[in-house]
């Protein structure tokens, strides 16, 4: 009895260096430091072949004599911190873009503090980025969401400033096990100085989630004075073990809608619909792909980007300044049209090549039967780094969204180190 | 005639026999089930991917459990996964990444931290939950459990289940429908936790799949933890850390 008593104290005292392998709890119970930072630094290499018959490539650089290769270089540095007890949390993200020492930028991604009053209600404020929705590459229930870049679905958003309240309540009944209700606000969505604005231009956003027959549903609405009212909904559900589905519906009200008449921006608003439908499959393979099918009626249709483009390609010393404020202001978006096909596949270490993971995306689009096509291929060496390099090649017609782009196709190369 | 008699009998005992068998393995596996993790836990877990050139990839996670199947589990490191967070309700499994801002639904066959754990085996509720003893068998220090899974959303078809006679797990190999051998779990260093929890600290994995790859899981300061259920809930996924500082 004493041998097994002396046994079990021998082991107790290993829990912390099990057989063979070391696990040293300490390294843990240093990290529940209340303040805590962390971040990384991307450092990116670009290689840009230019597409000279591009009006988009014209405007920017109308009488410059260039060779046909341009080359671009970036360091981003996240910074990030956050306090949290049980009760409040103070979060902030910032993002420094390097480009020369006489250029570069340094922005509060997010900046905002969370109060927990109970394990149901929570309230935030500040500049927090949301993310509603469903799809991967694009999000039409995602009201509040910041422009997401399809290219780089993942990429860390700057928020808004807002104030968000959230209500959670877990049920015992079989078929609804939990239903969550966000409402946020935004004040001063149109300022009349930079401090100021009217009440009215409030905007205000609820969301009521369900997990309802182990699906997620959620549907939401977006009240405005400024931007279009908008009513919406999601879903996901995994239906086997290596299969999801999801999809997302929005109705925008008086959606505005911008294009080029008579040589100048005409703006008309109008009823809309938008809508994604979409997988998530992982093979036998271990090759995991994601397919969507996104529309969104307040787009352009092929005519309109015609004109669009036509518009463009008319600059001259006269009226670039006029046309890239313009463009600028009204046409920036990844997604100019309505309908758009995404697929990615990726296959993590493929005949045994540790730590490397190819990707291919592409994003065609139906209307124009134009796409970009990119291939991420990621390897991962040393613990807390990347390193990534993306070819990705633009094709298309001569009008057309992704044949007219100012470049033809580039190279990117991008080293992440995390702390 | 008395020939045919005793055939009718043995048949008799064995078809009542069978069924018998099978609800006593239940019992065990449910005894196994409790003697594995308590009701409602938190603990910390390492995972170790061993890569067939030697090299190590260490992920550590804070994990907390209620009930039969509801499990949610935080990354502490390394630096470039931190603040992740993976949550399972039933046959349900989410994956919360920061820079993305949402949960995003993941399958039980996907693998977040590569190596030959996937989702289902990290994130693993009780297998009582997901499977009913088909066959039992004894041997002369163990029993031998041979489960068939509940539906088709369970990751493995079949598993073979091996433990001591006091219901200490020791082994598990993993099949897929076909019969095919996907992977084999050791269970290892049998230590005692405290409060009455007694069970292996070390989880092996290995795959004939993942040739050259093992995986290791090592659990340290298993503490029994009451819960609420919000807990376990997508919106909580964000706000896991201050678990922790309670």
């Amino acid at each position: 009895m004493k041998i097994l008593t002396a046994l079990t104290l021998i082991m107790s005292v290993g829990i912390s260096f099990a057989g063979e392998y070391s696990f040293d709890i300490s390294e843990v119970e240093n990290s529940v430091e209340k303040i805590q930072f962390s971040g990384n630094i991307d450092l990116k290499y670009s290689l840009l072949k230019i597409r000279d018959t591009s009006p988009f490539y014209k405007l920017q650089y109308q009488d410059d004599d260039l060779s046909d290769f341009f080359s671009t270089y970036t360091g981003s540095f996240y910074f990030n911190g956050d306090y949290q007890t049980k009760d409040i949390g103070v979060f902030f993200k910032t993002l420094t873009e390097y480009y020369d020492d006489s250029n570069y930028n340094f922005d509060f991604t997010e900046l905002y503090g969370t109060m927990n009053f109970s394990l149901n209600s929570s309230l935030i404020a500040g500049k927090k980025a949301y993310n509603w929705g469903k799809g991967y590459a694009f999000n039409p229930a995602g009201f509040v969401n910041p422009v997401k870049d399809p290219e780089n679905p993942e990429l860390s958003q700057a928020g808004t400033f807002s104030v968000n309240y959230q209500f959670n309540k877990s049920l015992s009944s079989s078929a609804l096990t939990n239903l969550t209700f966000d409402l946020t606000v935004f004040p001063g969505v149109k300022k009349i100085n930079e401090r100021t604005s009217e009440l009215k231009d409030t905007d205000l956003a609820g969301k009521l989630y369900f997990l309802i027959y182990d699906t997620d549903v959620e549907v939401m609405a977006y009240y405005s004075e400024v931007n279009s009212k908008k009513i919406g909904a999601d879903f996901a559900k995994n239906i086997s073990t290596n299969l999801e589905i999801h999809g997302e519906f929005a109705y925008l009200k008086d959606q505005e809608r911008f294009n080029i008449q008579n040589s100048g921006l005409a703006t008309e608003s109008s009823d809309a619909v938008s809508y994604l439908a979409g997988i998530r499959w992982l093979s036998s393979q271990n090759v995991t792909t994601i397919l969507e099918y996104y529309h969104n009626q307040s787009a352009m249709n092929c005519s309109e980007f015609s004109d669009y483009y036509d518009y463009t390609f008319s600059a001259d010393s006269a009226t670039t300044a006029v046309i890239t404020g313009i463009n600028k202001k009204f046409f920036s978006v990844s997604n100019l049209m309505r309908d758009y096909v995404y697929l990615k596949l990726s296959y993590p270490e493929p005949f045994g090549w540790l730590y490397f993971t190819p990707s291919v995306y592409s994003i065609y689009n139906i209307n124009d039967e134009s796409l970009v096509i990119g291939m991420p291929l990621s390897y991962k060496p040393i613990t807390n780094s990347e390193i990534l390099l993306t070819p990705i090649i633009f094709s298309g017609k001569k009008i057309s969204e992704y044949g007219s782009k100012a470049y033809q196709s580039k190279i990117e190369l991008k080293l992440s180190l995390y702390f | 005639m008395k020939k045919h008699l005793n055939i009718l009998t043995l048949l008799i005992v064995v078809l009542i026999s069978a069924p018998l068998n099978a609800a006593d393995g239940n019992e065990i596996l449910k005894r196994i089930d409790a003697k594995l993790m308590p009701e409602s836990y938190e603990t910390y877990r390492k995972l170790i991917n061993i890569e067939p050139d030697g090299k190590k990839k260490e992920f550590v996670f804070f994990t907390v459990k209620k009930g039969k199947d509801k499990m949610a589990m935080l990354y502490i490191s390394p630096a470039s996964e931190k603040g992740r967070s993976t949550l399972r309700l039933g046959d349900n499994m989410w994956l919360y990444i920061p820079n993305v801002g949402k949960p995003i639904r993941i399958t039980s066959l996907q693998s977040i931290t590569g190596g030959v754990f996937n989702n289902s085996d990290i994130m693993q509720v009780e297998y009582s939950v997901e499977y009913d003893v088909e066959k039992m068998e004894e041997a002369d220090k163990s029993v031998i459990l041979n489960l068939k899974a509940k539906n088709k959303t369970v990751a493995y078809d079949k598993l073979k289940m091996w433990a001591t006679k006091d219901d200490i797990l020791t082994k598990i190999e993993c099949y897929s429908s076909s019969g095919m051998l996907i992977k084999t779990l050791d269970f290892k260093d049998i230590i005692d936790f405290g409060n009455g929890l007694t069970r292996p600290a070390t989880i092996e994995t290995h795959s004939p799949l993942y040739k050259g790859y093992l995986s290791v899981m090592i659990y340290s300061q298993v503490k029994t933890r009451q819960f609420d259920d919000e807990i376990f809930t997508v919106n909580y996924m964000s706000k896991l850390e201050s678990l922790r500082k309670l």
